[in-house]
């Protein structure tokens, strides 16, 4: 099973790191594949494509400001939330997620 | 590297009252480093940013920020606090390591962002936030910082 992710916030410096790091090590724990998209001050990296698109099951939206291209998530499942709670939180998405979308 | 981070912007057993005057002493150490035209224009930018949401990453974490007109050129600061704070961290768990982040409001060598993400990422590490505990002295930290750096390829 393979789950995306986007994560943004309003400095681009810190937290949207930290949200990266926070879901890929929940989702390696957890046996799951991830690919997490960061669009902070760098610019964006580990940009998400079309062929991620089609082979995930759904899409993290961790986020405190509009991400860019939203659009090309138009008709996967999201998951949209603070980006805070993204790195506290990470066992518990990843966990929904497996639940809903199972192996 | 030397301007973002060296020995002059680390200190071991801070005392300080509370999370804003551990701010304006790291702050005051990064101006002190040259980084900065305007220490006041910048802190400002560090306390609106914590007013948005903590910066309190839990695990006795914070890394406080401000991307301000302020700052001439990045740098990172760092304090171990002899005694912990509260940060309004979501763990609830007071903080003892400060990690405060200056960054010119106009985005300066991606090698610099990429420095801080790279920091940022790192917070989440156990071995990383214990060697920081660990640490004997200035001199310590600086080198523990500058090898987790030298992993980045440019």
């Amino acid at each position: 099973m393979k789950i995306l992710a986007v994560t943004a916030c309003p400095t681009g410096v810190a937290h949207t790191y930290l949200a990266a790091e926070s879901l890929e090590k929940s989702a390696k724990k957890k046996g799951v594949e991830i690919k997490v998209e960061t669009q902070g001050s760098i610019g964006i990296e580990n940009q998400i494509t079309e062929e991620d698109v089609k082979e995930a099951v759904a899409v993290i939206i961790a986020a405190d400001v509009n991400i860019s291209n939203p659009e090309r998530f138009k008709s996967m499942p999201k998951l949209k939330l603070d980006v805070q709670k993204a790195i506290k939180h990470a066992d518990q998405i990843i966990d929904k997620i497996i639940e809903k979308f199972g192996e | 590297m030397g301007s973002l981070i060296n020995e002059d912007l680390i200190v071991l057993d801070m005392e300080g009252e509370d999370r804003d005057s551990i701010i304006k002493s790291l702050g005051e150490l990064i101006d002190r480093n040259g980084n900065l035209n305007s220490v006041a224009e910048y802190l400002q930018t560090v306390f609106e940013r914590e007013e948005k949401s903590s910066t309190g990453v839990g695990y006795g974490i914070a890394i406080p920020h401000g991307k301000s007109e302020g700052v001439d050129k990045p740098a990172i600061a760092f304090a171990r606090l002899k005694e912990a704070v509260e940060w309004e961290s979501f763990d609830d768990k007071p903080v003892k390591l400060v990690f405060l982040l200056a960054v010119p409001a106009k985005s300066e060598s991606n090698e610099h962002l990429k420095i801080l993400s790279t920091l940022s990422r790192n917070l989440l590490n156990e071995e990383f936030k214990d060697n920081l505990i660990s640490a004997e002295n200035t001199e310590d930290i600086n080198d523990i910082l500058s090898k987790m750096f030298s992993t980045i390829n440019n």
